[in-house]
């Protein structure tokens, strides 16, 4: 596929996703995944902290502000993940168009992109919300002084970091996709069990420190939590981890992870393609 | 490339529900650019399936198949450059944007320029007629204007191969008219263009075909011009009676000696039952009328019919197309 080719198909994808999104019949839907969604996990982060607080006897600032740029950033996972989980169902029976996406040569794949860029703008838009909103409960409303420098943000290295992250959960995604076309039903608790196994050993919260031996393990195995060493480091600095090690280590996850998702989408197609599940309505 | 496609002993089983499906047959057959083809058969026939096959949707459990001389199987990629598909019944586009934007949306994901994009949904609208409707929502339409607009979605590509699975299936009487005439129109002016359409409507592949495949219970039975499938069946009487009594049975036929097959047809709005029945000989008729008027119905009317398409079925079944069914309309 010719590379404007590619970009109309990403751009279309990106506009049907808006679309489709805007005009949700059930606003309950919406706030849930817009609004009520990175508000709870916002507030989760505040009882934590204040848990750890009581219990320690300690106020540790930083400690507030690891969890609040964790917990925050891990809104791109479940966004993208969410959106190209749900996507492949909605096209199959509803829209009835995903067997046509299929047949127009090369631009499946490029369509999911699209779609789950859609998932990236909501994090986005998610994301500066609950960082609005927990600096106005927990800095100005509980006097919490979080210590980050709002002008000493190092841009570069949060776009860079940011931009492979998302392509890792993209590629997490493209599981998803994968799974979901072999199912007849939605999978929905797929992307919140995901989701969970991600935000408990990432070091979305709790330290990987603090896990037991295999859990660290495991931990270091996630590009997640290199992720979210990235994205703090890029907002508070000396958070004491080699940033270059962190990156080389989130390349590098990404990379098999790619690789492993876009594999394992492939064989996924393969065995949809045999069993007639492309354009699959009822059940025979 | 001798054949713009060609199926060689295409087999296709299905896991089913409780035992394995087999919903086509050693399926071998060959369509040349430019023509008309048409796959005829009742519910089940296994017609989908083929098309599915053709069109990369599906792949063959044995056998191959080649579209354009490239394998649907193995080289689909190239097959989905040279094709497009329409599906009667389904309404594939988002149903919040409006008709041209859901043209527009396919358009990109075929890589079309804007400005060709542009000028070839606005023909496509022009042609099909609906573009008064341009900018009213999908969802909105009515079915007849849905299927316009996925008729239009599957010319976007200018294929070089169409395929069409019932393109009428539950249209009105006009539309289905104005559709038909409209692809035969599209395969001359294309010079080239060559459809593979599936139908069960009788009239709808002997109007438009330039050949027919008669497909039953996954095998093709007969592949000729219709007119010459038709010819076949000139040494035989068909004969139409009209009796009153939704309830009539002619199943008496079954023992019957010279009867090649039979098909009714019941109407409970009329009260009345057509039966139309193949024989060796005309003379085997008035046995079949004595055998009636024991059963005390009233005759309507009989006649001697000229052979359709449906004919051939029976022919080669023994059976009408819609048996089985407690009420059906004529096709
Ligand atoms: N995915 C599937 N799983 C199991 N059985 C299937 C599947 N698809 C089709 N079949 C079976 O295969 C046979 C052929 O089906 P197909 O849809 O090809 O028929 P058709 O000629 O298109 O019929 P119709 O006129 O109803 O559309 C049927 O018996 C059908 O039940
Ligand atoms: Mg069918």
């Amino acid at each position: 596929m010719a590379i404007t080719a590619v970009l109309r198909t990403i751009k279309q994808a990106v506009w049907i996703g808006w679309k489709v999104e805007t005009n949700w019949a059930d606003p309950l839907v919406f706030a849930i995944y817009y609004l009520i969604r990175p508000i709870a996990g916002l507030l989760i982060v505040g009882f934590i902290f204040l848990i750890g607080s009581f219990v320690s006897g300690i106020v540790d600032p930083g400690l507030f502000a690891f969890l609040f740029i964790g917990n925050n950033f891990f809104i791109y996972v479940t966004q993208i993940m969410i959106m190209m989980s749900m996507l492949i169902h909605e096209d199959r029976a509803h829209y009835e168009v995903l067997k046509h996406i299929y047949l127009t040569p090369g631009s499946l794949q490029w369509y999911i992109v699209g779609r789950a860029l859609n998932g990236v703008m909501n994090a986005s838009v998610s994301l500066v919300l609950t960082l609005g909103l927990g600096v106005l409960i927990f800095q100005f409303g509980m006097g919490i002084p979080i210590p980050l420098n709002w002008l000493g943000i190092d841009l570069g290295l949060l776009a860079v970091g940011l931009l492979v992250g998302i392509v890792c959960f993209m590629a997490i995604g493209f599981i998803l996709c994968g799974i979901n076309i072999m199912t007849s039903k939605v999978q929905f608790m797929l992307p919140e069990y995901i989701g969970g196994i991600l935000y408990l050993f990432g070091g979305v919260v709790f330290l990987p420190e603090l896990l037991p031996w295999w859990g660290q393990h495991f931990s270091n195995a996630l590009p997640i939590t290199y992720f979210l060493r990235i994205m703090r480091f890029s907002f508070l600095h000396n958070t004491g981890f080699d940033v270059h090690v962190n990156l080389v280590y989130l390349a590098a996850t990404t990379v098999i992870t790619v690789i492993v998702g876009l594999a394992f989408f492939r064989v996924a197609m393969f065995k949809a393609r045999r069993d007639g599940l492309i354009d699959k309505k009822e059940e025979y | 490339m001798s054949h713009i496609v060609e199926t060689c002993d295409i087999v296709r089983v299905f896991k089913g529900h409780d035992k394995p499906v087999k919903a086509l047959d050693k399926v071998s057959i060959y369509i040349d650019e430019g023509e008309i083809f048409g796959l005829l058969g009742p519910n089940g026939a296994g017609k989908t399936t083929l098309i599915k096959i053709l069109t990369t949707l599906l792949l063959p459990t044995k056998g191959e198949a080649y579209v354009g001389g490239f394998s649907v199987s193995k080289e689909a990629h190239k097959v989905r450059q040279m094709i497009s598909l329409v599906s009667g019944g389904e309404t594939p586009g988002y149903g919040i944007l409006s008709a041209s934007e859901n043209l527009w949306f396919f358009s990109q994901l075929y890589g079309l320029s804007s400005s060709s994009a542009k000028a070839r949904i606005k023909q496509l609208m022009t042609d099909l007629e609906f573009d008064e409707y341009a900018k009213t929502r999908m969802s909105k339409l009515s079915t007849g204007y849905k299927q316009r607009l996925n008729l239009a979605r599957g010319l976007l590509n200018n294929p070089k191969v169409l395929f069409l699975d019932e393109p009428t299936l539950g249209l009105d009487v006009l539309t289905s008219k104005k559709l038909r005439a409209y692809i035969v129109d599209w395969a001359k002016r294309e010079k080239e263009g060559t459809v593979l359409l599936t139908t069960h409507y009788m009239a709808e592949a002997d109007e438009m075909c330039d050949r027919v495949a008669i497909i039953d219970r996954g095998r093709i039975l007969a592949c000729d011009s219709p007119l010459r499938l038709k010819q076949k069946l000139e040494d035989n009487f068909i004969m139409k009676v009209e009796v009153s009594s939704v309830q009539a049975d002619f199943s008496f036929v079954d023992d019957m000696k010279g009867v090649i097959g039979y098909s009714q047809t019941r109407s409970i709005q009329t009260d009345t039952t057509s039966f139309k029945v193949m024989l060796t000989e005309e003379k085997i008729f008035s046995k079949i009328m004595l055998k009636l008027k024991e059963q005390n119905l009233k005759i309507l009317s009989a006649n001697e019919v000229e052979p359709t398409l449906e004919d051939v079925y029976i022919s080669l079944v023994g059976r009408g197309f819609e048996e089985g069914e407690k009420t059906t309309h004529e096709t």
